[in-house]
């Protein structure tokens, strides 16, 4: 408990409240793993480190939206810290793991998505069964779970592509700012006067 | 017994922290959060009582959180606005950001001067969760490379880390997350000009106190550091000493050395002890390996040869981590030669950085989940 002394500090401050925000509803995901609107059994699970053939991932609750259309994943002790081999890992998503990309892509290009190596970054949704790992941030390590297979349930779904996405729009927003329609229009309006002046001077 | 355990014998008393901390001090705490950082800096008192403060990396907030209001309550830490006058998230990794939300939700534009991030964007729940804290408020943002230079009072700090080079190939090319770590190094006290009436003097003080912040950056970007950071010898010539120039630089000479990365064998290597030459070295891990076995072997091997050269005298055996000065946090104290008995965590690292040279260090007998109990801290004193 604090005391006197520390009167003069800012309160702790609450994040927004997860239950009463919608969640974020990528359509493969909902199509895939939230037929049933459970979007509290679905997992975002992050490859946070790759090391001596062990894979670092964070569990995290599947985010939701604020108002604003910003990701809200929760406190630190939503997350869960779980280390895999990453051999076992790979060979369970060889088995389980789908590629969730914007673009068409052709079959080969389809099949390399699906077997490709892990990398830092890659993220992916599913339903899990409790997950094993520590709570939180740090923590006393331990080794590294034999088999993600015991908890990952099948389609593993590979939203990389979206959630890099995700990651690069709240930086830029956060770093630069957003703009509205009003400057959206401006924009689109000089472009207009720019080509058109460009236009006449071929012609 | 383990390398990273201490004897009982090292350690002074219980007691006796804050009567310590002497107001021109830099107090640096290396917390014992198990795998993982959170450090915080008390900058020298610029005025009776005040002192801004640094945060370097935040998980386990509340334990942050408990050891700001105690040392608010006792005193060491006044009201002042903004009270973290620079927080640092190295790198978007989870064991060196995942309380950095709640951090910048709490402290917000009243008590946050800037935020340095890498720019290296991730897709982490943490790393999300940051950078949208980040957006709700309005404070000093900066994505820093190797050379910026910042000063706080009587304290200058350098990022050494990342290079431009390595800034400039994040996104697309491959640069791993532990290269985008922010190194900082920081000097202490920086202020060289001496002021007495219309008098001013350029002091060249010879007890600087240097720290070298190590993130999480491997030897890559080290490399990149020793490019960018030459160790340049005196040109000692009639001439320059008659100008007073080229009196040579030894800018990764550093009294404390946070080791990078958890002692990972990526880390570092022996040059880079070598150049740094540490007085003080610290390693933020678990105890007994982990899930990656950190610390590695061969980065001890390395900060010992380093510090304790023997290679050449193959009969000698290095001194003992803790005379060479090599904490942990997650070190246990022990009692007894042939069978040691645990006695407990020695835990979070507090040195006090002096004006003068001096640095004590001071251990809280903390676990990873306890909070930080100052009252119980004891001074660990090397052998010898």
């Amino acid at each position: 408990m604090a005391g006197k002394g520390s009167a003069w500090l800012p309160k702790r401050r609450p994040g927004p409240a997860r239950a009463k925000l919608k969640p974020w509803e990528p359509p493969e995901v909902a199509k895939q793993l939230a037929r049933d609107g459970e979007w509290d059994k679905v997992r975002y699970i992050v490859v946070d480190e790759l090391h001596e053939g062990v894979a670092g991932l964070v569990v995290s609750p599947w985010p939701r939206l604020d108002q604003r259309g910003r990701l809200v994943f929760g406190g630190e002790d939503e997350s869960r810290r779980v280390a895999t081999p990453a051999s076992v890992l790979l060979k369970v998503l060889r088995q389980t793991r789908l590629p969730v990309v914007r673009k068409e892509v052709d079959e080969e290009t389809a099949e390399k998505l699906r077997v490709r190596r892990l990398a830092i970054g890659d993220t992916f949704a599913a339903r899990i069964e409790e997950p094993p790992g520590e709570p939180g941030g740090g923590g006393p390590g331990g080794e590294p779970t034999e088999d993600p297979g015991d908890w990952l349930k099948e389609p593993v779904l590979d939203i990389t592509a979206d959630a890099l996405e995700a990651a690069r729009t709240q930086m830029s927003a956060a770093v630069g700012g957003v703009f509205g329609e009003e400057l959206l229009e401006t924009i689109g309006a000089e472009i207009a006067e720019e080509d058109a002046d460009a236009g006449e001077e071929e012609a | 017994m383990p390398a990273t355990d201490v004897d009982t014998k090292l350690l002074g008393k219980t007691g006796g922290f804050l009567a310590a901390c002497r107001p021109t001090d830099l107090v640096y705490f290396t917390l014992n959060v198990g795998d993982g950082d959170t450090q915080l800096l008390l900058l020298p008192e610029h005025e009776k009582g005040k002192r801004y403060c640094m945060v370097v990396d935040c998980i386990r907030a509340e334990k942050l959180f408990k050891l700001i209001e105690d040392l608010a309550d006792t005193g060491v830490l006044g009201e002042v606005e903004p009270l973290l006058a620079l927080v640092v998230a190295t790198h978007p990794h989870d064991d060196h950001i995942s309380g950095m939300a709640a951090l910048l939700r709490r402290f917000g534009n009243e008590h946050i001067g800037e935020l340095w991030e890498p720019g290296y964007y991730h897709t982490s729940g943490a790393y999300i969760e940051m950078m949208r804290e980040l957006e709700d408020l309005d404070i000093g943002h900066l994505q820093p490379a190797g050379g910026t230079t910042r000063y706080l009072d009587q304290v200058r700090l350098t990022v050494l880390a990342p290079g431009i080079v390595l800034r400039n190939k994040f996104d697309s090319y491959g640069v791993n997350i532990n290269n985008a770590s922010i190194v900082l190094k920081i000097d202490f006290p920086a202020a060289r000009i001496l002021e007495r009436g219309p008098d001013r003097t350029l002091m060249r003080l010879g007890s600087t106190q240097t720290l070298i912040l190590g993130g999480d950056a491997q030897t890559h970007s080290w490399g990149q550091v020793l490019t960018d950071f030459p160790q340049l010898g005196p040109a000692s010539t009639a001439v320059t000493d008659a100008l007073r120039k080229s009196g040579g630089t030894t800018p990764l000479d550093a009294q404390v050395f946070k080791v990078p990365h958890h002692g990972s064998k990526h880390g570092l290597n022996l040059e880079l002890v070598e150049a740094i030459h540490p007085a003080i070295s610290i390693v933020s891990s678990v105890h007994a390996g982990g899930k990656y076995h950190f610390p590695h072997d061969v980065t001890q091997a390395a900060l010992r040869e380093a510090i304790d050269p023997i290679s050449s005298k193959p009969e000698d055996h290095h001194k003992p981590d803790p005379e060479l000065n090599i904490l942990y946090t997650a070190s246990r104290e022990v009692k007894g030669a042939r069978k040691p008995a645990d006695v407990g965590p020695l835990g979070t690292v507090g040195l006090l950085v002096g004006t003068g040279g001096r640095q004590e260090i001071w251990r809280f007998g903390d676990e990873p989940t306890d909070d930080v109990d100052l009252s119980k801290g004891r001074p660990m004193r090397p052998e010898g």
